[in-house]
């Protein structure tokens, strides 16, 4: 664990401090916390963006620094759509990604390598982010027992998992000259989609819903995190957790 | 009356085996992903778990179709289409590697070779890259019999049938102790893989017209919760 001192940084920390204030404040404040982290985020992947000279995608520090953003306009959203107030556990969401991008994972700037020039490099990555910001919101909101919301946001999640996967496999066929190369990402985002597959079937049954929707939340951390950066799962995507 | 005397299972039932059948799938996927575990998935048994697989969700979809349950429809059938064209690029898909060395000495097999009777020749290998010396795309020229094709990562070559694939390099010593270089290719013909991209697409269309689908109901109900 170490604390980044440059600007960025510096500008994770705050991100790591707006989101533990948005737990601990009351109600009437949380929303501008949520309100100050969007700016926040989008000034630092800008500051990536540019500092890198390609879109921040290439590990898993840079695709992290897309879910606060994206957390942070689905909390918003759901906030003045459906008046659902989610932002103390999107909080705590937001708290889980905040940390390890300040003081976990390591910011050194790299270059891409060239299986990552891709059009379909931008659409893939964040298809995914979008997803699994959706999902384990999906996961808060079952919680929370809004259970309409949770299934529209697991079917969105779903919906862009699928679009995900599928450019994943059209990509690895461009790149490498196969679609399904029985890699272990593949493997764990085919199981992680076959879990929401499940949970579509049984969308009338509370405990399956709720343990099913665990599970995905479950197979998801273990996807970004233990499989990136495990040397026990070497494969085609070992770059990723660099 | 076939298609009423079917579903001799409740939907019920037949969900909740859909839901098992779906897990254990997911688990099945995370087993295979460990190393070393790869040899135990090539046989008999995991051939004949997926035709059954393939079977169930082609019954299913018909099903729905007759039911005109459209969504339903598009996911079984669609993942069956995955299945089949899995099915056969695993049975049909042909595939080559070729190794050439960038040297104008190097010997001719070293620089040409023949595919579907037509001299591949190379001409030329590249690897720009950036200023910290990080191979930023490696860059394949090939003379065919009409002119010279470029084969890059992401970029790949198609031409007869076959694709090209820029795969790999490899620094190697010379006879007289000088660097030299290796360009990997594979060539390859897979039939299966348009049949398994029409699947995604159709899976893909299924998944995004649920989610619309969700979004209008729950609007519905709370528009129907507001008047009540």
């Amino acid at each position: 664990m170490t604390l980044k001192t440059d600007f960025l940084g510096w500008l994770l920390t705050s991100q790591v401090i707006l989101s533990l204030g948005t737990l601990f404040l009351p109600k009437a404040f949380r929303k501008w916390c949520w309100l100050t982290i969007i700016p926040l985020a989008l000034t630092i992947l800008c500051l990536r963006w540019i500092t890198v000279a390609h879109p921040p995608m290439r590990n898993l520090f840079e695709a992290f620094l897309w879910l606060p953003l994206l957390l942070g306009c689905m909390t918003l959203i759901s906030l003045w759509r459906d008046r659902h107030d989610t932002s103390r556990l999107d909080a705590t969401l937001g708290f889980i990604v905040a940390f390890p991008l300040a003081f976990v994972f390591d910011a050194a700037p790299g270059q891409l390598p060239p299986v990552l020039q891709s059009a379909l490099f931008v659409p893939h990555v964040l298809g995914y982010m979008i997803a699994y910001v959706l999902l384990a919101r999906a996961f808060t909101l079952e919680c929370l027992r809004h259970t309409r919301a949770a299934g529209e946001n697991a079917a969105w999640g779903f919906a862009f998992l699928t679009l995900a996967l599928a450019l994943g496999s059209y990509w690895g066929n461009e790149a490498w000259g196969a679609y399904w190369q029985w890699d272990p990402k593949e493997q764990w985002s085919l199981a992680t989609w076959l879990i929401y597959a499940a949970f579509f079937h049984v969308l009338h049954r509370r405990a399956w819903r709720f343990s099913l929707l665990a599970l995905g939340v479950l197979f998801i951390l273990l996807t970004v995190t233990w499989i990136n950066l495990s040397k026990l799962f070497l494969g085609m995507h070992s770059y990723a957790g660099v | 009356m076939v298609m009423k005397r079917f579903p001799f299972l409740s939907e019920s039932t037949r969900r909740l085996l859909a839901t098992m059948g779906l897990l254990f799938f997911s688990a099945a996927a995370i087993v295979f992903a460990f190393p070393g575990t790869r040899p135990y998935l090539a046989g008999a048994w995991t051939n004949a778990i997926l035709l059954i697989f393939l079977l169930v969700l082609t019954a299913t979809g018909i099903q729905a179709l007759f039911k005109k349950r459209w969504l339903s429809t598009f996911f079984h059938l669609g993942a069956a289409l995955i299945l089949i064209g899995g099915g056969l690029t695993a049975s049909h898909a042909k595939e080559g590697h070729i190794v050439f060395t960038d040297a104008l000495y190097a010997p001719i097999e070293y620089r040409q070779c023949l595919i579907d009777g037509d001299r591949v020749a190379l001409h030329s290998f590249e690897i720009p890259t950036y200023p910290n010396g990080m191979p930023r795309q490696y860059i394949t020229r090939l003379a065919f019999p009409e002119g010279l094709r470029t084969v890059k990562v992401n970029a790949p070559l198609r031409r007869k049938g076959w694709t090209y694939y820029q795969m790999s390099y490899q620094q190697v010593v010379g006879d007289y102790g000088e660097p030299l270089l290796n360009t990997i290719l594979t060539v390859r013909k897979d039939p299966g893989a348009t049949i398994t991209f029409c699947g995604y697409a159709t899976l893909i269309l299924a998944a995004f017209a649920m989610a619309i689908r969700e979004t209008f109901r729950r609007h519905r109900a709370q528009q129907q919760e507001c008047m009540a």
